[in-house]
């Protein structure tokens, strides 16, 4: 756009050409002093306009192409409008905080951590996913994922629910994906419903992605961790994928303040660490030991894994005299409710537990399995839950709420 | 399968015994049937002697040998109380480390004479004892009480293999049994055709079921193992075991002429009917009751009766024993490494099987080449 300075100086010859031809007539002195006093009007009234452009220029068609912009200039107005004068102050108009989503620079799988508008590219194992826009149609193949995402974005955009999603004991969005369609394990079923991308964890089995990413299905694989913090990035990477980069942010937020929450109120308890055994009944006898989530869960509340110490990696099966040997002072049990007291009846009555701290001191918990065995934020919940058994002391008070589901 | 070997009534070959293990080995297989018998079980009695004891001195907790003993002699009755062995030591070694040992010779020994009966009747050396379903029925009755939630009970779900197992076999019986003629080889193909769709039933069910813990208690079970061995469990098992191995060694004179061929068989006095009905009636028994306390562990049946075969001959009056206890002393070996090899951590039992009983065939194998032409 023209400045009015601009403008002017287009009018400017106009009215010199115009001034010129007048003075250039010479027909007597009635004639010149009638030109005169024209010309005196005109100066008067060139004046006058020039007074008037500097203080409200009036809009003027141009022909030169506006180059465009990405911020957009008011439309001036003709007549300013005064503002009326009130008793109460106007307050100063405050900007809007602008999240600082500089944390995205620092996760993994961003291809350009400056890009927040769309398009916007991710890479992981499976190669670099472009998305164009919002996406409206999204595959989780894991439960852990699932979870992420209904907390980031709700869930609509999610295609297909497995069977087990809606599985009470192990899942913790069951009330949110009522209205989702369930699908089988076929992977041609996920062909099918044509999502704008798939995402995966490390466990997924690798010929199901080679599958869908033949049938032109974009992937991403993250890896989902066993502790709680080790999640955020994949929750920030699953954030900028959907474009919900500042509640990704506040979600992460809310598991460091929780956890922070934990490890503050008990860094000043005994030194001596409760011994605790995650366990669970399946057939024959399971623990969990390093590289578990339950084993994260443990630390975090304060805690030490017996299954760590006796050597266990991962979940292992053992017999009821591994668990003699391993003499824990706490058993929690991770398994649905039913099975759980069962088992726990079990190493109650086994003769040789007799004597180890858990059995003797009436110690074994059936604990909720949905926040012990997820791979998600929801293991804040197995955190505290956690800690309120091994310092009831402490956290007697305290009532430790669920997550809320997604509220844009 | 190789004709039933001449014996030998010669006792020179008592001077061959020499207690190096080749020429003990040379020896058995030339000496007289029933001292190969005689003299394989006490080498096997005194072999499950000493793996029972050794077995019973380790395993995750630490239990001193004297305080192992202390509470063995208590359980025995030869002290009414341990005297150095505290309470947990105790229960351990009485009601941990005993009744798994006594339940997996009990399994491994059932499961080899079942699989020695099976390749006797079908003359088939690939004939193992879930050949005509038998385990395939056990799985599908377990999977079954797990998939409806009722896998709680400890005893639910052994009851359930064992009522699957016997379904199969009748359903395989009855099938067999239609027509004019009941043939083995209408049996044997009615079974395995009744396994396959018995195993694909399983995987339906493991497929179908919502619960992933239940589906994961399926995989579990189907691998096999001693874990959770309970004097209870030992208590239904044992005495179907013992009593099913004793017919058949009482049967094993009959079993060696139904090898010559049915119509001699007939000719000298065997009613080879009957004899095939209830062999197989027997072995599937005895597969059931393995499979219903211990899930499926593949191997033991087919390889035990083939190794003592190579080893002693062909002669059921030695083999059917000596499967028996050679069974029971491989399964305690297995599940000895099984529970300590990656102490506290167990291995299914069913791995180690596999692993173990490949190599010791094939060396058993390449060492006896031309019995094994025979065979």
């Amino acid at each position: 756009m023209k400045s009015p300075f601009t403008k002017k100086k287009e009018l400017n010859p106009e009215r010199k050409t115009t001034m010129k031809s007048t003075f250039t007539e010479k027909k007597g002195i009635k004639n010149m002093i009638r030109n005169i006093a024209i010309s005196s009007l005109l100066i008067v009234i060139a004046s006058l306009s020039l007074i008037n452009c500097t203080t409200e220029p009036e809009p003027t068609p141009t022909f030169t192409p506006v180059p465009p912009t990405s911020i957009p200039i008011p439309e001036p107005t003709a007549t300013p409008t005064p503002i009326p004068p009130t008793a109460t102050p106007i307050p100063e108009p405050t900007a809007e905080p602008t999240p600082d989503l500089s944390t995205y620079a620092q996760i993994p799988g961003i291809v350009d951590p400056t890009n927040f508008g769309w398009p916007r590219q991710i890479e992981s194992s499976e190669g670099v996913v472009t998305t164009e826009a919002p996406v409206k149609n999204a595959h989780m193949l894991s439960l852990g994922h699932a979870e992420i995402m209904l907390a980031l974005v709700g869930p609509k955009p999610l295609s297909a629910t497995y069977s087990f999603y809606s599985d009470p004991q192990i899942s913790n969005i069951t009330d949110q994906i009522t209205d989702i369609p369930v699908i089988g394990f076929d992977p041609e079923e996920v062909v099918a419903l044509e999502p704008d991308f798939a995402i995966v964890s490390r466990f997924t089995d690798a010929d199901l992605v080679a599958i869908l990413k033949e049938a032109g299905i974009p992937v991403i694989r993250t890896s989902l961790e066993n502790s709680t913090e080790g999640n955020i990035p994949n929750i920030l990477l699953m954030a900028y994928a959907f474009g919900a980069e500042q509640r990704g942010l506040q979600l992460a937020d809310e598991i460091q303040t929780r956890l922070q929450y934990i490890q503050e109120t008990i860094q000043n308890e005994d030194p001596d660490k409760p011994l605790v055994l995650s366990t669970a009944f399946y057939d024959s006898i399971w623990v969990a030991g390093t590289d578990s989530t339950e084993n994260g869960i443990i630390i975090a509340a304060g805690g030490t894994n017996a299954a760590t110490e006796a050597g266990i990696e991962s979940h292992q099966q053992v017999s009821i005299e591994s668990i003699v040997a391993m003499n824990p002072d706490i058993i929690i049990i991770t398994q649905p409710q039913e099975s759980a007291i069962e088992y726990a009846n079990m190493l109650k009555n086994e003769p040789a537990m007799q004597n180890v701290p858990a059995v003797k001191n009436n110690n074994i918990f059936t604990v909720p399995p949905n926040y012990f065995t997820t791979l998600s934020h929801w293991n804040i919940r197995g955190i505290e839950t956690l800690a309120a058994i091994l310092y009831p002391q402490i956290f007697s008070e305290n009532q430790f709420e669920d997550f809320q589901p997604y509220n844009p | 399968m190789r004709p039933i070997q001449r014996e030998h009534h010669s006792a020179d070959h008592l001077k061959t015994v020499s207690y190096r293990p080749a020429r003990l080995i040379a020896a058995l297989q030339t000496s007289p049937v029933i001292l190969k018998a005689i003299i394989g079980s006490i080498i096997l009695l005194a072999l499950i002697a000493a793996l029972t004891i050794t077995a019973l001195t380790i395993g995750p907790l630490d239990i001193p040998y004297s305080h192992t003993f202390d509470a063995l002699i208590s359980w025995i009755g030869i002290r009414t109380e341990p005297v150095t062995a505290n309470t947990t030591e105790t229960a351990v070694i009485q009601t941990i480390r005993l009744p798994r040992i006594l339940l997996s010779l009990t399994v491994g020994a059932a499961l080899a004479t079942a699989g020695t009966i099976m390749q006797a009747i079908f003359r088939n050396p690939m004939a193992d004892p879930g050949i005509i379903g038998t385990s395939a029925g056990g799985a599908l009755g377990a999977v079954i009480v797990i998939a409806l939630g009722l896998s709680t009970s400890l005893f639910l779900l052994p009851i359930g293999a064992f009522i699957g197992s016997v379904i199969a076999l009748t359903i395989v019986f009855a099938i067999a049994a239609t027509g004019r003629r009941f043939s083995i080889a209408t049996l044997l193909l009615t079974g395995v055709a009744i396994s396959s769709f018995l195993s694909a039933a399983v995987s339906a069910v493991i497929i179908t079921t919502d619960s992933i813990t239940a589906q994961r208690e399926m995989i579990f079970w189907l691998a096999g193992g001693f874990e959770t061995s309970r004097w209870s469990q030992l208590a239904l098992s044992a005495p179907v075991a013992i009593l099913g191995i004793i017919i058949a060694i009482l049967a094993s004179r009959d079993l060696n002429l139904l090898l010559i061929g049915d119509e001699e068989a007939e000719s000298l006095g065997v009613r080879v009917k009957h004899l095939r009905f209830a062999m197989i009636t027997l072995a599937s028994i005895l597969t059931a009751v393995s499979v219903a306390f211990s899930g499926i562990i593949a191997f033991v049946g087919l390889i035990v009766p083939h190794a003592v075969r190579l080893t002693v001959g062909a002669d059921h009056r030695a083999v059917m024993i000596l499967s028996a206890l050679s069974g029971g002393l491989f399964m305690l070996f297995a599940d000895t490494l099984a529970r300590t090899l990656l102490s506290p951590a167990e291995i299914r039992v069913g791995v180690i099987t596999a692993f173990l009983g490949a190599p010791i065939f094939i060396l058993i194998l390449l060492t006896n080449k031309a019995r094994a032409a025979d065979l």
